[in-house]
């Protein structure tokens, strides 16, 4: 059973996800992705149990909030505590993460929580969740509309200021020294990801993620040299595995959330094989 | 032996904390916490085959395979930071999710085909009310061992650790340690999953060494105090499910240890932030204070906004510090202005003499114009102790004049 709007979802959602983990790959931000990803559970309990529903404005708000109160967590450790900077992401993640365990044990049957959900994510769920019945929005799942949101927000943040983002991608010194405000522009890259990465939870899981972000974007990483490149090929990827995901687990029954990855994995274990043939080759 | 399942799990709990915590320093000094972290993840796959295989899941080939895929996931981490311009954490990144994800598969395929009563759900959060008794004796066995070991290897250990560049140089074989160092660590990841599972292993291997770091710098009170929080957050834990048996026992864990980590971070004497704030804030204050003195005996009767500007303060400011300056008695009300005390005049001219002294030796020693020395002085001014004075003294020999040809205020003896 192949269903439209499962597939447009999960491409949408690779979509958007390819293009922060472009900037988070580049920025050697990757395992911010792993930390946003896992800190924001607790952010998602308390917007459950204070809104009592699934679908509430609150639960995005609170959980895209933790996820960007984590990175600064870790920033503000690193910087006036002199914790070291993989030390202060592992601490914070863990302890947020571990919060949200506990208040999904604690209050889980009144959140309608599980740890199942939380790990696999629920693609398969999403047509069964539409936004207010009678209107006109009513016409495609919930995720559709936010991943269609979310789209936007990116192309309000790149677009206009597309040079910046180069350049802070590349050379952040020069960037600095250019006069450009470097650390607003990671509060709203940082921003966009966290919201990001909520949005994509429900449906493919917290840990899974980090490999839509990071994956499709490493592995253009591999083949081109311009940010423009980069981006294009790693959206073109990221739908490519959704497809091929999909397709996948529906052939061997898996949950095509981890199908997902593995065939974006695979894409990313030939590049690097065959780069490194074709390096030898030269050299 | 016969005990109840609580007095195991208690056991178990404070065990596996006790030997993460150890295990996790090195890795911690190394910076390679994160590494640590991708490992955790990655053993899924292998843990789950190895359930798969043997059908219990305190079988030695789970152990194994766990074993396997964590080493796997750590040198696919080395092989793609090592032949592509990705970077570490990325590479980490990508290891983590894909050997994570190949795990997931495995695990939705095994309890789609009936595995679900062997505890495989459990792997990733853990479940320490369901441990066994064997998984205790590996903890404690495990333990043991990593005790001996630390014991016996203890300086070439801290070496390499500490000094990589210097261990190499003395022969030390580091690609050689470093895999057996990550066996180790894959292995006490697998033990402890049964009580804090996949995901949060990777607290009890970072936290407990940050919190050792941040309050000590000697190996042996780090060590110490690591492997002390993290075995008392584990029985605490323990001891909390006990009573609410709901509640998923490693996450109480990490939320305990986290608690005591950032408590640390921010209250602990000295160390911790609020202390280093308050700290610096009365440093600010003594900073002001003397500038303020320095300033009244410059120039008599100057009027209050004067100072304020002269200090580069706000007028309410420069009133709230005048306040507290009075009630220590360094100056008084004098016709309508402010006037130094007799015990301010002291403690002024002795700020005019550090200045001026610290400008002689910087023009006199160190040959630097007499137009560099005024901004320095401003700073040192407020460093300089008595004794150091005493050395400067007597080192320029008690010079009459500074290089602006002002007087030097001595004290009168």
């Amino acid at each position: 059973m192949i269903s439209a709007a499962v597939l447009i979802t999960s491409l949408l959602i690779a979509i958007n996800a390819s293009i922060g983990g472009t900037f988070l790959v580049l920025r050697r931000m990757g395992m911010l992705t792993d930390a946003i990803a896992h800190a924001i559970l607790p952010g998602l309990v308390i917007g459950y149990l204070l809104a009592e529903s699934r679908s509430s404005p609150l639960i995005t708000l609170f959980a895209a909030a933790t996820g960007l109160l984590v990175t600064l967590l870790i920033y503000w450790l690193n910087k006036y505590l002199n914790v070291w900077v993989e030390a202060s992401t592992g601490m914070v993640y863990t302890s947020f993460f571990a919060l949200g365990i506990l208040g999904v044990t604690l209050f889980g049957e009144n959140a309608d929580l599980d740890t199942d959900c939380i790990l696999y994510g629920e693609l398969l769920w999403i047509p069964f969740r539409r936004p207010l019945s009678g209107t006109f929005l009513d016409f495609a799942p919930w995720a559709v509309w936010q991943q269609l949101m979310l789209l936007g927000l990116w192309a309000i943040l790149l677009l206009p200021s597309w040079p910046i983002w180069k350049s802070i991608s590349f050379d952040i010194d020069f960037a600095r020294t250019q006069g450009l405000n470097v650390e607003r522009k990671n509060v709203q890259l940082l921003a966009l990801v966290s919201l990001s990465t909520v949005w994509s939870f429900e449906a493919v899981g917290a840990i899974l993620v980090m490999g839509f972000m990071l994956l499709p974007a490493a592995t253009a990483w591999l083949w081109v040299k311009r940010l423009e490149h980069m981006l294009a090929l790693s959206i073109a990827l990221a739908a490519l595995s959704a497809i091929g995901g999909y397709v996948l687990a529906w052939w061997i029954n898996l949950d095509p959330s981890t199908t997902m990855v593995l065939v974006s994995g695979t894409f990313f274990l030939l590049s690097l094989l065959w780069q490194r043939k074709s390096t030898l080759r030269v050299g | 032996m016969d005990l109840s399942n609580a007095v195991w799990v208690f056991i178990g709990c404070s065990l596996s904390g006790l030997l993460t915590a150890l295990t996790g320093i090195p890795m911690y000094l190394r910076r390679q916490s994160l590494a640590g972290d991708a490992l955790a993840h990655a053993l899924l796959p292998g843990v789950c085959l190895g359930i798969w295989l043997s059908g219990y899941r305190d079988h030695w080939l789970v152990y194994l395979a766990g074993t396997g895929t964590g080493l796997l996931s750590i040198a696919l981490v080395n092989a793609i930071h090592k032949r592509s311009k990705i970077p570490e954490d990325g590479a980490t990144g990508i290891s983590l999710v894909l050997f994570f994800g190949l795990g997931l598969a495995l695990l939705s395929s095994m309890q789609r085909s009936g595995f679900g009563n062997s505890g495989v759900q459990h792997l990733i959060m853990g479940k320490a009310a369901a441990m066994l008794p064997s998984e205790v004796y590996v903890l404690g066995g495990l333990f043991v061992l990593a005790l001996f070991l630390a014991w016996l290897l203890f300086r070439p250990l801290w070496l390499f650790c500490f000094d990589p560049e210097f261990a190499q140089s003395s022969g030390m074989p580091m690609r050689q340690t470093e895999w057996l160092l990550n066996l180790w660590v894959a292995l006490v990841v697998t033990a402890s999953i049964r009580s804090i599972g996949m995901v949060l292993t990777a607290a009890l291997l970072i936290t407990p060494a940050a919190i050792g770091h941040f309050l000590s710098f000697k190996p042996k009170y780090m060590i110490g105090i690591s492997m002390l929080s993290a075995g008392f957050s584990g029985a605490l834990a323990a001891w909390w499910s006990a009573y609410q048996p709901g509640i998923s026992t490693g996450a109480a864990m990490v939320v305990l240890l986290s608690l005591f980590a950032f408590f640390v971070l921010l209250a602990w004497p000295n160390l911790g932030y609020l202390s280093r704030y308050w700290i610096s804030l009365l440093e600010k204050k003594r900073w002001i204070q003397e500038n303020i003195l320095k300033e009244l005996w410059k120039a008599k009767g100057l009027s209050d906004q004067e100072l304020a500007f002269r200090c580069g303060i706000s007028d309410a400011k420069s009133l709230r510090i005048k306040r507290s300056m009075a009630q220590q008695g360094l100056i008084e009300k004098e016709k309508g202005s402010w006037a130094l005390s007799s015990l301010g005049q002291e403690k002024a001219s002795s700020v005019v003499r550090r200045h001026r002294l610290w400008e002689s030796y910087l023009h006199e020693r160190l040959n630097l114009p007499a137009d560099h020395l005024h901004d320095n002085a401003e700073i040192v001014e407020h460093l300089l102790t008595d004794e150091l004075e005493s050395r400067l003294e007597a080192i320029l020999s008690k010079p009459e004049q500074d290089p602006h040809q002002s007087q030097i205020p001595y004290k009168k003896s």
